[in-house]
């Protein structure tokens, strides 16, 4: 099968979704059950999806924080204030998580190098 | 109809068989020659056994071991002589003195003592082959038995014969390697002890000067007993030889009872005359192999080794050679059935079905005869058929219940035994070519095994299932999105797992939404984590299923109607959970739309995808 999906250089913590999720019910962005249901029903995408979905691109395009601010100000359809502080909290909270992967290989293979240990055929120089 | 339908059969049996009747009397007459050869080198005299003078082989190899021998003397008397200085005690060196003196002495005579005993065992085994005896055996095989009725075999290509003369073939194959297969062995027998009777002579000082001490001792008696059996066995292996050959007297000059007791032109009477003629020499034959099993009993160092690969070679190299014959006939008797059904259902108008079912007959015999997937197919057909005598044995309580369902699974599980060691490749693609038949079949559980099992194979195996061929639970459990082929659901078959067990699955059934769904029913928000540690086809995998259902929400509809009817708050938390997976998705994955499909027109102005 062909795989139509680009591997991306940002790896976000497991915790991510959550964390947006709470962000979301303090700004009273998170749906009812019932308008879940309705949404999906619509084939329309809910705010935790679509944040998910900005935050991607945020880091995938390297978008500048205002275009961030305005995505989430066009995608959510809220108030331009109301958009910059979700936009500094979600900077805050969840990016600040997000590590590249080049960073991460980075960590896993710069391993401090272990002293060599002393060559027994060799007799030390004096 | 009847002499072309006789025709049809004989003729690709003939070709089939022929070569390895031919290859079966070649077997026989060569047994017969060697075994020949070796009796008659055994007891010209011309290779001594026991005398350094007629034999420089043992000259050169005993002279060194007496030399050898006697500085072991001198060294045995310093030894005893210290000994007794030193109050060693536990070297009864006033006992082995004695013995050491006796022991000089005869270790300068062991060849002859050694040819005592092979001289009497000889002048038996001469008793018991004198000159001919040991060629008549197999010369009497070849002479009445193949050569008096391959004649009419021969004819077989021109379909003269009747049907019932494969019989014949087969009889004359199992007499060829069986008693060909017995006479080699005597003459291994033989040949070995011709070399070992030597080799234990030249070692005789040696052994000799090991019974002085009582620590040696045991030596020398293994190398007494390794004399006696293989002098021994000369005698003992011309004895059942001398009685094989003596049936064969009694049976050329006695009227047969069988051959009397067959009614003329009876059906069938051909092979009935044939095997009355036959069976006296069967009973020659069981002679034969029961006279070397107990000639084996004797069983000296080497013909313990030779023993044993008669038991496990011969054996095996027997059966390989009867199972082949029966997979070609297994293979052109099924290819002809399933020729001759298909030609028929095919053809076109009375003729047409007759001709196209002689073709299917002969085309079907070929392939089922001489290509590999034509032989397992007829396999397979063999024990299909089995397993419905079984059924029928079940529903008649003559057998325990279920024991149809075990047997053709063991057949499988054979199977797959064979292929453990292949690729997954290799297996996929052995699963494919051999799809109907047993082999396959043992090729898709391993792959089950190995949870390597693609999607294309998925139907071949639920089919195999159903027919209770694969056994349903180890599939399931690595595969539970296939639930509904095998009259189940997928929250039947999980209703019991671990959330451990649930997340090893997950690997294997993102692309179906049932099972996503499921998932996400059981796991909660755990599966967030889970799928975003799949690799990146898998995700991918998962946001084509979310994004299936989110454009068609009938399946998550039903879905929710059916688990969560009652209850609100759980069906609440599954769509946000629901959400939650499709969003930890989206984090990591873009998802394009598929480029749309071209449309091709048709001449005849039909859109077709």
């Amino acid at each position: 099968m062909t795989n139509n999906f680009e591997k991306q250089s940002i790896d976000y913590p497991d915790e991510t979704i959550e964390i947006a999720s709470e962000i979301l019910k303090n700004f009273e962005l998170e749906e009812s059950p019932e308008e879940l249901e309705k949404k999906f029903q619509l084939g329309k995408e809910s705010n935790i999806v679509i944040i998910a979905e900005i935050l991607r691109k945020y880091k995938e395009k390297n978008l500048s924080f205002p275009e961030f601010t305005a995505s989430l100000q066009k995608q959510l359809n809220i108030s331009q204030k109301k958009a910059e502080e979700l936009a500094t909290d979600l900077k805050n909270e969840v990016l600040s998580l997000a590590r590249k992967s080049e960073e991460i290989t980075a960590e896993e293979t710069e391993k401090p190098e272990e002293p060599k240990s002393q060559d027994v055929y060799r007799e030390p120089i004096e | 109809m009847t002499s072309l339908f006789a025709k049809i059969i004989e003729i690709p049996m003939g070709v089939i068989l022929q070569p390895i009747l031919f290859l079966g009397e070649g077997f026989l007459g060569l047994a017969n020659a060697l075994l020949t050869w070796v009796v008659n080198i055994s007891l010209s005299g011309d290779w001594a056994l026991t005398s350094p003078a007629k034999n420089e082989l043992i000259n050169v190899g005993w002279t060194l071991t007496r030399d050898l021998a006697n500085i072991g003397i001198v060294l045995g008397l310093v030894f005893i002589g210290l000994g007794t200085a030193l109050r060693l005690t536990e070297f009864k060196t006033q006992k082995a003195f004695v013995w050491l003196l006796i022991i000089a002495l005869f270790i300068n005579f062991t060849p002859l003592i050694c040819g005592l005993i092979v001289d009497a065992s000889n002048i038996l085994m001469k008793f018991f082959l004198p000159t001919g005896v040991s060629s008549e055996i197999g010369e009497t095989f070849l002479e009445k038995v193949f050569r008096a009725h391959m004649g009419g075999l021969l004819e077989m290509f021109a379909g003269k014969v009747a049907f019932a003369s494969i019989f014949k073939f087969l009889v004359l194959i199992a007499i060829g390697f069986i008693g060909g297969f017995a006479l080699i062995l005597f003459a291994a027998l033989f040949l070995l002890r011709m070399v070992a009777i030597p080799i234990l002579v030249i070692l005789s000082p040696i052994a000799f000067f090991c019974y002085i001490f009582d620590q040696t001792k045991k030596y020398f008696e293994m190398w007494w007993n390794q004399l006696l059996q293989w002098s021994l066995i000369g005698a003992v292996g011309g004895f059942f030889l001398y009685l094989t050959h003596h049936c064969l007297r009694v049976i050329e000059k006695t009227p047969l009872i069988w051959q009397r007791a067959v009614p003329t032109g009876a059906i069938g009477s051909e092979a009935a005359v044939f095997l009355g003629t036959v069976s006296s020499y069967f009973v020659v034959l069981a002679f034969l192999v029961i006279g070397l099993l107990a000639t084996f009993q004797f069983s000296p160092m080497g013909a313990k080794e030779l023993t044993a690969w008669a038991k496990t070679k011969g054996k095996s190299a027997l059966w390989a050679g009867s199972k082949g014959i029966g997979n070609i006939l297994r293979g052109a008797t099924t290819g002809m059935y399933k020729g001759t059904v298909k030609g028929v259902s095919e053809g076109k108008g009375g003729w047409g079905k007759t001709l196209g079912g002689l073709k299917g007959f002969g085309m079907g015999a070929l392939r089922g005869g001489w290509t590999t997937e034509g032989q397992e197919e007829g396999k397979t057909s063999t024990v299909e058929m089995a397993t419905k005598g079984r059924e029928m044995l079940e529903k008649m309580h003559l057998i325990p219940i279920g024991s149809t369902e075990s047997y053709q699974q063991k057949a499988v599980a054979a199977e797959a035994a064979k292929s453990k060691a292949l690729s997954t490749d290799t297996l996929i693609k052995g699963a494919e070519t051999y799809a109907n038949t047993i082999k396959g079949k043992g090729m898709l559980s391993n792959l089950i095994q190995r949870g390597e099992l693609p999607s294309s194979l998925i139907s071949q195996t639920t089919k195999a299932i159903n027919q209770e061929w694969l056994p349903k639970k180890p599939f399931l459990e690595k595969y539970p999105h296939a639930a509904d082929q095998l009259q189940t659901t997928i929250a039947d078959v999980t209703k019991n797992w671990s959330a451990n067990q649930f997340a090893k699955t997950t690997k294997e059934n993102w692309n179906n939404a049932p099972y996503v769904l499921e998932a996400v029913k059981r796991m909660g928000k755990n599966l967030g984590a889970l799928v975003r540690r799949l690799d990146t086809d898998k995700r991918g995998n998962a946001l084509n299923v979310y994004n299936q259902l989110n454009q068609n929400p009938e399946q998550l509809n039903s879905f929710l109607d059916t688990n969560f009817q009652q209850d609100r708050k759980q069906r609440a938390e599954f769509i946000g959970n629901f959400q939650k997976l499709a969003a930890n998705i989206k984090l990591d994955l873009a998802y394009q739309e598929p480029p749309p499909t071209p449309t091709v027109i048709v001449e005849t102005g039909e859109k077709e995808k």
